[in-house]
């Protein structure tokens, strides 16, 4: 990237113009892109998946005066192959070896457990219901159940698979919320 | 648009999400990772299928190598992590919340019949119950097991005392639906017990209104456990017992080392 190359708005706006002539569908292909994009650097296990992300973002935003009026192809095959040349750099600058875990999880396990009851009681009953029973029972149980949850559901198995895991997610997420109002 | 194959490409996944792919597969994965809204949705359910599987010890042991060496540095994994394990403790609690309830049940119901008929006609209040409490018993057993085998196990106060310092392990197979928990008892100096089980020294359930009671010649607290609770890891039965004003006094700690089942 060059040096001390700052995102400014103009050049937000002419990356966005870039994407698409809609500024509104433009920015939901940028989001879309950078999440993306922080999948793929967290798939490799990157410890900054998301500075890497808004990184190569930038990166790119920067080259548009340079490739802009030529580069012709689908843009996030551009953003694809910015983002290995930033993962390379990060490598050379970071060592993989021995990340230690950064959560402490037994200081607030109790914390994580009261919140996790009051989001599940957060959910509609019919999300609760499809989650705890999902999750529950072990090996051919678990498997039997998840058939037998699916047909009373009357979608396939791995629509249930995607729906479960959108409430996890969903819980997840606010579990974080939850401690993080805890500690505040 | 491509449409996302579970069967034959789930592995391949999993192999994406633990760094085991070539440089080639990864790119193509990467690139699909870029286009495909899809392929995204089963990334995070493949993550959180992996997580599950590490918490039940069910990886093998290069995954579970490569999962904590790999898969774990990015910090969202490591709270995924944490909530797959907070996640499970609530199914586990769930799951033991459920038979007390079901013993509480059969309580409820012996106080009913018994005042009702002792009086009018003792015998048949005791084939009523006989009867009831064998179809409880069976009620029981179907909704805790999934063919209602009982895996028995005995244990001794401190349990490294009593097995040359060696904690009791047990393997619970499968085809086990519920495990009978003995903790044997040096003296029975209260009406009742509690006894609260604790895994990795987090407590799960306590067990409340506990009598000791004579199996095989020696005295002992039982408790009746979905053998599901039990998943592998070191599990401690934290013994009080209760006087009749209800004051709670600790008398003793047995150790269980679960292990994977062959």
């Amino acid at each position: 990237m060059k040096k001390n190359w700052v995102l400014s708005q103009d050049s937000f706006d002419a990356l966005l113009k870039w994407l698409s002539a809609d500024r509104d569908q433009a920015g939901q292909i940028y989001e879309e892109i950078r999440l993306r994009l922080i999948r793929i650097f967290t798939a490799r296990a990157s410890t900054e998946a998301e500075d890497l992300a808004d990184e190569t973002m930038n990166r790119v935003a920067s080259k548009l005066p340079e490739i802009g009026g030529t580069y012709s192809g689908d843009p996030a095959v551009y953003f694809y192959a910015v983002a290995n040349n930033v993962h390379l750099e990060f490598l050379r600058k970071k060592s993989l070896a021995h990340v230690p875990l950064a959560v402490d999880e037994t200081a607030d396990r109790e914390d994580r457990f009261r919140c996790l009851e009051e989001c599940l009681s957060a959910l509609s009953d019919e999300n609760r219901d499809l989650v705890i029973q999902y999750y529950q029972d072990e090996r051919q149980a678990k498997i039997d159940r998840r058939k037998l949850l699916a047909q009373r559901l009357g979608i396939a198995p791995n629509a249930l698979r995607i729906r479960a895991c959108r409430i996890r997610a969903s819980l997840l997420k606010c579990v974080e919320k939850c401690l993080g109002e805890k500690t505040d | 648009m491509k449409i996302w194959n579970r069967n034959t490409e789930g592995d391949e996944l999993r192999r994406y999400l633990l760094g085991n792919l070539s440089e080639s597969a990864r790119e193509r994965l990467d690139r699909r990772v870029l286009n495909e809204a899809e392929i995204n949705e089963e990334i995070q359910a493949t993550e959180d299928a992996l997580i599950d599987q590490y918490l039940g010890g069910k990886l093998n042991s290069e995954e579970r190598k490569q999962f904590e060496s790999y898969f774990l540095l990015p910090k969202e994994r490591q709270q995924k992590l944490h909530f797959g394990r907070t996640l499970l403790r609530y199914l586990e609690s769930l799951s033991s919340n459920k038979t007390i309830q079901d013993v509480n049940k059969s309580s409820l119901v012996r106080f009913r019949l018994e005042p009702r008929h002792v009086l009018v006609a003792s015998l048949v209040v005791v084939c009523l119950a006989v009867l009831s409490a064998l179809w409880l018993v069976n009620q029981r057993r179907i909704k805790t097991g999934s063919n209602g085998q009982t895996l028995a196990i005995t244990l001794a106060p401190g349990s490294s005392r009593a097995n040359d310092g060696r904690v009791q392990r047990i393997g619970v197979p499968a085809s086990y639906g519920t495990v009978e928990v003995q903790l044997e008892m040096g003296s029975n100096e209260y009406p009742r017990y509690e006894v609260e089980l604790l895994k990795e020294r987090q407590s799960i359930n306590t067990y409340k209104s506990l009598e000791a009671q004579h199996k095989n010649g020696r005295l002992v607290l039982v408790l009746v456990i979905p053998a599901q609770v039990l998943a592998p890891g070191d599990y401690t039965f934290k013994v009080s017992g209760a006087t009749n004003s209800g004051q709670i006094e600790y008398q003793d700690e047995y150790q269980l080392r679960v292990i994977p089942s062959p």
